[in-house]
C-alpha cells in the first residue's frame, strides 16, 4: 500500500475531510466501473459506489493497513453489497411468476451505447464476472482477488478459465 | 510428470487464466511461462488467441461518471464518523498534545495554581462562625416536643 494512503487513511479516522476528497478522488472512479460491470445498472452501482465511499468515511478505522492494500478493502466492500443487490434482483425475479424467468443479468437495464464485449459479460454467470472483472478490469493480483471473493487462489484461477473460455465461445460464434 | 511438463501445463493454465498480457501474469512463474514459451509451439497457438481475447475485452466501453469532489463533501457534510474508542482516544490525546504544546495553557495553568492556593489557604485558616454539632439532636427534641 501507498505509505501516504495509510497517512490518509489515518486522518480519515480523524475526521480529516480533505484526505477523504482526496481518497475519494483516488478511489471513486475503479469502484464506480466495477460496480456498473457487476450489477449492470448504471443508477445502482452508483448507489453502491457511494455506499462504499461512506463506508470509508464512518469506518476507516476498520481499514488495517497491514494486512490489505486500500483499494483491495474498498473492492471487497464493493464486491459484497454487488452481490447482495444480485441476490436481491434474483428474488425479486423468482417472485414474480407472471414474467419469465431469465438470468438477472439479462434483464437489467443497459446504458446506451454499451459494447459487445459488456453485453457478452453480462450473460457470465456472476462469479466468472467478478473474477474475470476484478483480475482483467481493476488490476488486482490473484491473491487480491481471491481475498475479495473469499475463495482461494485455485479457485479464482478456475473461475477465471471457465469465464474466458465462455467468451471465447461468444467470440467465435459472432464471427 | 517431468519437470517440463510440469512447466508446459503450467504455462498453458496461465495463460488460459490471465491473458496473453506478460504484466497480467503472477510474477512467481512469469520467467518459467516464458522459457515454455519459447520451447513449444503449441503454446504460441494459445497465446495468439488469448491475444484476440485480450482485445476483444479491451472493447469495454464502461466509464465512471460521478464527480469524486462532489461526493466526498457530500458524505464528509451529512454523515457522522462512528469511530472507536481507540480512535476517539488518539483523537483526545492528540489534541491535548496540541494545547500543551502551544502557549495558550500557560494563563490557565497560572490561573489554576492561584485558585488551588486559595482553596488551600482557606481550609486552614476558616473557622466555623457557630457550633453546629449538636444541631440534630436539637431537630429531633423540638420534633418530639410538637407531637
Amino acid at each position: 500500500m501507498h505509505s501516504d494512503e495509510a497517512q490518509l487513511v489515518d486522518l480519515v479516522c480523524k475526521g480529516d475531510q480533505r484526505a477523504y476528497t482526496e481518497l475519494v478522488m483516488r478511489h471513486l472512479p475503479s469502484i464506480e466501473v466495477y460496480a456498473k460491470r457487476i450489477v449492470s445498472d448504471e443508477a445502482l452501482a452508483q448507489d453502491i459506489a457511494q455506499d462504499v465511499m461512506t463506508v470509508l468515511w464512518q469506518r476507516s478505522s476498520d481499514f488495517n493497513p497491514t494486512k490489505a492494500r486500500l483499494t483491495t478493502w474498498l473492492h471487497r466492500i464493493a464486491h459484497n453489497r454487488c452481490i447482495d443487490v444480485l441476490r436481491k434482483r434474483k428474488r425479486e425475479v423468482s417472485l414474480d411468476a407472471n414474467e419469465p424467468q431469465r438470468e438477472a443479468s439479462e434483464r437489467a437495464p443497459s446504458t446506451s451505447a454499451q459494447s459487445s464485449i459488456d453485453a457478452e459479460l453480462r450473460r457470465l454467470p456472476e462469479s466468472q464476472r467478478t473474477a474475470l472483472v476484478l483480475t482483467y478490469y481493476q488490476n488486482l493480483s490473484n491473491r487480491e482477488v481471491a481475498e475479495i471473493m473469499n475463495s482461494s487462489v485455485r479457485a479464482v484461477e478456475s473461475l477465471l478459465v471457465r469465464a474466458r473460455g465462455n467468451l471465447k465461445k461468444q467470440l467465435e460464434a459472432q464471427q | 510428470m517431468s519437470r517440463k511438463d510440469n512447466s508446459h501445463k503450467r504455462a498453458r493454465d496461465v495463460v488460459a487464466a490471465y491473458g496473453a498480457d506478460p504484466r497480467a501474469w503472477p510474477g512467481e512463474y512469469r520467467a518459467d511461462v516464458h522459457h515454455a514459451l519459447s520451447a513449444h509451439d503449441d503454446l504460441a497457438q494459445q497465446l495468439s488467441e488469448a491475444r484476440a481475447l485480450d482485445d476483444y475485452l479491451n472493447q469495454s466501453s464502461v466509464v465512471a461518471a460521478l464527480d469524486g469532489e462532489c461526493v466526498a463533501k457530500q458524505i464528509a457534510q451529512h454523515v457522522s464518523q462512528q469511530s472507536t474508542w481507540r480512535a476517539r482516544l488518539s483523537l483526545r490525546l492528540e489534541g491535548l498534545s496540541e494545547l500543551m504544546s502551544s502557549h495558550a495553557w500557560k494563563p490557565v495553568f497560572a490561573a489554576s495554581i492561584t485558585l488551588s492556593a486559595g482553596f488551600a489557604l482557606g481550609s486552614v485558616v476558616y473557622v466555623p462562625a457557630e457550633d453546629w454539632s449538636g444541631v440534630e439532636q436539637y431537630s429531633f427534641t423540638m420534633v418530639g416536643e410538637e407531637y
